[in-house]
């Protein structure tokens, strides 16, 4: 094992590096205009609205946001990694199931829990009128729509993503290292805060930092709970004042929000990488609980289930059973075949066109023309794929303007040339919102692939270069093959995240194309929470098998990936 | 007269010279420029009995001139009737982008049933759609525009996104004021916006009966409320506007502050549902939700309030639709509206409990109790162009 300040590559040629320039500043120019075209509208502020907002709610709103952000963001890390050491460096009655269990809340959409939280522990709901016949209708019980209400909610649908990330780091990063301090004679506790915590930690801040990202961009989860955020502002400034610009402008603050996440992230991990070539399992012998304590690790991991996966998923059963039962709208009929079907289509191409964005860029800015990992094209690319700290409803806004210019071009070249036939319209096609849901996830992907690039050891390819092996030789036989296993990972997790996706592919979908989520928002917009449930499950069981799969790339032994 | 208006003006000035032009010309002269520019080539419009095209008419190797001219396909000179009659020959598919989001199923099936005519649904909230609309242009696949709040219909028209109609069927089965006066947006059905309240809590004498009470300090931290971010609150703000002017925040905060901060819920079912818990004691529904079935309501009441005499009325709001300027099968989505209006008005209507527009149409049994009331008599697409400022009263009236 080494701790290298810098990972370098060797460069290829010159005619390698310019066409490597141009590729990156093609992928920064089609990733980033919509982003781009929002924020193009800064140049003119609203003033109108923002004064409004500045005397009434903006103070409130930006508070509420960092605030959740912050406090789910520290709840699922703790939350996350606490599970995470528990089930690996420990056995107790259950601790293998748990280990695969823990990691099925990340199947369920936020906003789905969300409604049915609320439904559950509404004054109306079941929870509080059992409440209020033990301890008389006057019982306290704490109020449910409230900031808090809507963290717990997103911190139970969150934390697989702190979860899973420390799972790997464990396995990948810490486990030599924690079996080197072991063997020296340090306590568990000891290993745990000197040594597996410094070592997972860039793990942890990048999966705090997904956590916040999508509790800023979260809309489904503060409307459910009635909480004012940014996201929810937004919404409210482009529908409700008919003023889109200027809640592109809002949507801005959220966009510098997370620049800001991200430049914290990487000030503090600095340039610290740690590489193993470990191939041992972690830990050598997992502590064995007895008694209060197994009681209690089972505790932990049972409750946190329960209320993550269990209940939705029962309450989702129930309402399931009976919507079909009573037949009609959200039942199990040709509607939903054609909802299942579009969800699927689009999940594949959003995952291929993803996976293929996001490789190129890490493979990119890993040897960029300038060699410097830091050069501003390599800063570029970076946030270029930065589309998923967008609310979706701002890229869906930015990719409407980019594609309807382009279908402007398209007409005046039409007009152009009669024999010219163009009748599509990239706006409103299964393209468009493919489009917009690449910028929205391949920043998912890259990062995914950059963490698994990171891991490869430097002097793999600098020996395959001393042996005389070629820029493209080495990308296509040695990093690519290595990378593998976190490519294959991106493309489930973007597969996941596009099948739970809303506000995009609700403003883009093309005629007739509703895709399970849409169906599902629909419904729970009016009201009818029986009628959603079904397409909600399918959502859930679609996404389980490719959670677990990455579970079980993040767990397995080493060796055998 | 001109039927039809497109959404850039330069395309509406054209077609106003072609009515000037096609009153002096036969209508059988070929080729003529009419002078206005125009979206794209071989989009039509029909002016009167006439159909004109769009085509180039520039020199050839010249950039592209696009104006609309009068060599039209052969159907170009007959009357409009055949013109509707044999456009909708070829049974083809219908776009709508609509705001109702459930019970109109059936309604899409039966008409594809009856008349061949596929229904492409875009469902997603009124203002989306509409800023859909408005972005795709002169492109969009959209014919039909149908909304669950006028306000977004309204709008629409106004921006020009709506296209005219002369249908006697529409204006016979809608009164004028459910209707737009230039002919853009039909209503369909009308939502009453009403008090709900908790009848175990409520003692007759106490029983609100007007919106107003509710904001008086009786009423403290017993009031459910759906927050100002949804369209029917924006609506309802907007009633309260065009009754008080600038003294309509006082009734909207008191409201506001007569509402705990955990009884602002996103869902009318809920808000009902809380009231018959006695989680709170009134609220602000829709009627169309009491009939829900599964509801619990054993302990709610429903009060049509401002019914007095020399009261304004219960504020309505109107669920209606429009043919989309772009579109390139006016004929169809006309027809579509026609049926929604007449034949399936009852299906449409009653499929969720509201009320139709059309007298005519025949009322559920369950709803018929509920049917006599004062409505609002101000014109609906007067204050429904308030809704952006009623948001603003709404937001500094203190409301979530």
């Amino acid at each position: 094992m080494q701790v290298s300040s810098r990972s370098t590559a060797p460069s290829g040629t010159r005619t390698q590096s310019l066409r490597s320039a141009l590729t990156s500043v093609a992928l920064v120019v089609v990733l980033a205009a919509p982003v781009a075209a929002v924020l193009w509208s800064l140049r003119s502020p609203d003033r109108e609205v923002w004064s409004l907002l500045a005397r009434t709610t903006l103070a409130r709103m930006v508070l509420t946001t960092v605030g959740l952000a912050a406090a789910v963001a520290i709840g699922a890390t703790v939350l996350g990694a606490g599970l995470a050491w528990l089930c690996v460096t420990t056995r107790f009655p259950g601790s293998l199931v748990f280990r695969r269990l823990l990691v099925v809340p990340l199947a369920l959409p936020s906003y789905v829990s969300a409604f049915v939280w609320t439904g559950l522990l509404q004054f109306a709901g079941p929870v509080q009128g059992t409440w209020r016949g033990w301890f008389g209708d006057d019982a306290w019980f704490p109020p449910v729509r409230t900031p808090v209400g809507a963290g717990l909610v997103l911190i139970l649908s969150l934390y697989p993503y702190v979860y899973i990330a420390s799972l790997s780091a464990m396995r990948e990063q810490a486990s030599a290292l924690c079996a080197a301090a072991s063997t020296l004679g340090l306590r568990p506790r000891a290993i745990f805060w000197r040594v597996a915590l410094p070592a997972i930690r860039p793990a942890l801040a990048a999966g705090a930092g997904l956590v916040a990202m999508e509790t800023l961009t979260d809309v489904g989860v503060a409307r459910a709970f009635s909480v004012s955020t940014l996201g929810d502002g937004v919404l409210r400034v482009w529908f409700g004042l008919d003023r889109r610009d200027a809640a592109a402008e809002l949507a801005s603050m959220l966009v510098g929000l997370v620049l800001l996440l991200v430049l914290v992230e990487r000030l503090t991990r600095g340039r610290r990488r740690f590489t193993s070539r470990s191939t041992s399992p972690f830990p050598a012998e997992p502590v064995v609980l007895r008694g209060r304590k197994a009681a209690g690790a089972l505790a932990l991991c049972g409750s946190t289930f329960f209320l993550a996966a269990g209940v939705p998923l029962t309450t989702l059963a129930v309402w399931a059973v009976d919507a079909n039962r009573r037949g009609g709208e959200g039942a199990l009929d040709k509607t939903y075949v054609r909802l299942l079907q579009t969800s699927l289509e689009l999940a594949a191409w959003t995952s291929v066109v993803c996976v293929a964005v996001g490789t190129a860029l890490v493979l990119l800015a890993r040897r960029n023309p300038w060699r410097r990992p830091n050069g501003w094209m390599a800063r570029a690319l970076h946030v270029a794929s930065m589309g998923y700290a967008v609310p979706g409803l701002v890229v869906a806004a930015g990719v409407l303007t980019v594609l309807t210019w382009l279908d402007a071009r398209i007409d005046s070249l039409a007009a152009w040339n009669d024999r010219l036939y163009l009748p599509f319209l990239l706006a409103g096609s299964t393209a468009g919102v493919v489009y917009a849901l690449v910028v929205r996830f391949a920043a998912v992907a890259r990062e995914n692939i950059d963490a698994g690039a990171q891991r490869i050891d430097p002097r793999v390819e600098q020996v395959a270069a001393t042996l005389g092996a070629g820029e493209r030789r080495r990308r296509w036989q040695v990093t690519l093959p290595l990378l593998r296993p976190s490519i294959l990972v991106a493309a489930l997790l973007v597969a996941v995240d596009v099948l739970k996706e809303l506000p995009a592919t609700l403003l883009l979908r093309p005629p007739g194309r509703d895709t399970l989520a849409v169906f599902v928002w629909n419904m729970t917009n009016e009201s009818r929470w029986d009628e959603a449930a079904t397409p909600a499950l399918t959502i859930v069981l679609l996404g389980l098998p490719l959670v677990l799969v990455v579970l079980g790339r993040a767990t397995a032994p080493a060796g055998r990936r | 007269m001109y039927l039809f208006r497109l959404r850039r003006s330069p395309g509406v000035l054209g077609v106003l010279a072609a009515v000037a032009t096609l009153a002096v010309a036969a209508p059988q002269a070929s080729a003529v420029s009419l002078g206005g520019s125009c979206p794209k080539i071989d989009a039509t419009a029909t002016v009167g009995a006439t159909r004109v095209v769009c085509s180039n008419t520039a020199k050839s190797g010249k950039r592209p001139k696009l104006r609309w001219t009068t060599s039209a396909p052969p159907t170009s000179t007959a009357p409009q009737a055949a013109t509707v009659a044999s456009s909708s020959a070829p049974k083809g598919k219908l776009t709508v982008y609509s705001g109702r989001t459930y019970g109109i199923e059936e309604v899409y099936k039966r008409f594809t049933k009856e008349t061949g005519i596929e229904l492409d649904v875009v469902s997603g909230n009124d203002p989306a759609n509409r800023s859909r609309l408005a972005q795709e242009g002169a492109r969009t696949p959209a014919d039909v525009y149908l909304t669950v709040d006028i306000a977004s219909l309204v709008r629409a028209a106004d921006e020009g996104l709506l296209a005219a109609v002369s249908s006697p069927t529409l204006v016979g089965a809608i009164p004028a004021d459910l209707r737009d006066v230039k002919n853009r947006w039909f209503g369909l059905t009308r939502r009453a916006r009403v008090i709900y309240v908790n009848t175990a809590n409520v003692t007759k004498a106490d029983m609100p009966t007007r919106y107003e009470d509710l904001a008086t300090s009786k009423w403290a931290g017993r009031i459910c409320s759906r927050p100002s971010s949804h369209v029917y609150t924006q609506s309802f703000a907007a009633n309260i506007i065009a009754a008080y002017g600038e003294r309509a925040v006082g009734i909207l905060s008191g409201i506001a502050r007569n509402t705990k901060s955990e009884n602002f819920i996103d869902s009318d079912t809920r808000i009902i549902e809380t009231i018959n818990a006695g989680g709170c004691d009134a609220g602000i529904a829709n009627t169309y939700y009491f009939f829900r079935p599964g509801l619990k309501r054993d302990n709610v009441a429903l009060v049509f309030p401002n019914q007095a005499d020399t009261d304004r009325g219960v504020h309505v709001n109107v669920s209606g639709a429009g043919i989309v300027a772009a579109s390139d099968d006016k004929a169809n989505a006309q027809r579509f509206i026609e049926w929604l209006a007449t034949d399936a008005s009852a299906d449409f209507a009653n499929g969720n409990a509201e009320y139709p527009v059309n007298p005519k149409t025949v009322v559920r049994d369950d709803v018929k109790p509920y049917t006599t009331f004062r409505a609002d008599q101000s014109r609906i697409d007067d204050y429904s162009k308030m809704q952006p400022a009623a948001l603003i009263v709404l937001t500094d009236a203190g409301w979530r």
